[in-house]
């Protein structure tokens, strides 16, 4: 199973809006039954974005789960500004920084196992070719490897990563959650994946 | 800076590893119902605490509480008390209607035969007890009843009527 299709531009709240509004307004008036058709909606993209912020299951889904109880207290304050996935989004990535900043010095990994479809994605078999310098690394080895270059970035420059590159927002999107301009997204991005690169550079083919 | 330089292609190859990280099989089958619980749960949280907050800023009264349940004899005395105290309520809530149908029904036929045989007499004294009677006793108004210009003062019977502000 894949978490997020990593389309870039892809709309991330697909679902018709009105149908949403009328959810999100029964949620507002204390429907539980409303805002679980919500979380239902969203609980994939919102754990996947944790997760990949946080490399550790346990994390993600406490973290996961604590934005969808917060956001529902948070209802009622809810404007309508944006649309309720990029105002959801919002409140699982500041809570995610604001954990991982207090656990600063305590990272713990701990991994998904990856699904089937990993040994035969196009872009894995492109990735250990001939041309790698560490091609017989097999792909446990690469996530760890991945996984601690990705906790090494600083949060914003992590979030922009998996956002954009493994999530697939594009870079308005990203800007919108961020609350920052799409100046800033863009060289975020290229300094992050510089620093992906450097550290990872005996995985990565030489082309 | 262009994200798409060539040299990015690669990384991003490795970062499509990430997509096919999934947790445990059926892991989202229970997830929003988790939220869910969890959301009951801190609501019906939030009204218990309500009354442990109480108890916490008023501790006599948690103390007060436990004694009636744990001593038979407390719970019964303050069920006496209670009672009395309506019983008393009861009474003194009747009494100020007894003395102001008293004043406005003399007791004694002398007293009427008094009032009415010597009215400019007796208009002063009554005039002044009615004010310094008002802030305790119901409001009097001593006026002649619709004879104010076709008979003679002396000759109007007073009356008195109740007000009510």
């Amino acid at each position: 199973m894949i978490m997020a299709e990593p389309v870039a531009g892809n709309d991330p709240a697909p679902s018709a809006p009105t149908d949403e509004n009328l959810l999100v307004q029964r949620a507002r008036r204390g429907d539980l039954e409303a805002y679980d058709e919500l979380v239902q909606r969203y609980q994939e993209r919102i754990y996947a974005t944790v997760y990949h912020m946080t490399s550790n299951h346990e994390d993600a889904n406490d973290l996961a789960q604590e934005s969808f109880i917060k956001a529902f207290q948070a209802l009622k304050s809810f404007k309508g500004g944006s649309s309720f996935y990029t105002w959801l989004y919002r409140i699982a990535v500041n809570k995610t920084i604001n954990f991982l900043k207090q656990r600063k010095n305590r990272i713990h990994m701990s991994l998904n196992d990856l699904d089937f479809n990993a040994e035969h994605d196009p872009d894995l078999i492109a990735l250990v070719s001939d041309k790698t310098p560490r091609r017989e690394a097999g792909l446990a080895e690469l996530q760890e490897k991945l996984n601690t270059a990705l906790l090494k970035l600083s949060e914003p420059h992590r979030l922009v990563v998996v956002l954009h590159d493994v999530q697939g927002l594009s870079h308005e999107e990203i800007a919108k959650v961020m609350n920052c301009n799409i100046g800033t997204v863009r060289s975020r991005l290229f300094y992050a994946r510089q620093q992906l690169q450097a550290w990872l550079s005996e995985y990565l083919n030489a082309t | 800076m262009n994200e798409n330089q060539p040299n990015f292609e690669s990384l991003r190859h490795l970062l499509a590893l990430k997509r096919h990280e999934v947790p445990p099989p059926g892991y989202f089958n229970n997830f929003s119902r988790q939220v869910i619980m969890r959301i009951r749960a801190g609501e019906a949280e939030a009204s218990a605490s309500l009354s442990e907050r109480l108890f916490a800023k008023m501790p006599w009264l948690l103390k007060s509480l436990q004694a009636l349940e744990t001593k038979p004899v407390y719970a019964g005395g303050f069920a006496s008390a209670i009672c009395l105290l309506l019983l008393f309520g009861a009474v003194i809530a009747q009494r100020p209607e007894s003395s102001s149908q008293a004043f406005l029904q003399p007791a004694t036929p002398e007293a009427t035969s008094f009032a009415s045989a010597t009215p400019t007499a007796l208009t002063p004294p009554v005039n002044q007890m009615l004010i310094a009677d008002n802030s305790t006793n119901p409001v009097f108004n001593l006026q002649a009843s619709s004879t104010l210009f076709s008979q003679a003062p002396s000759q109007v019977p007073f009356s008195a009527q109740p007000v009510s502000y």
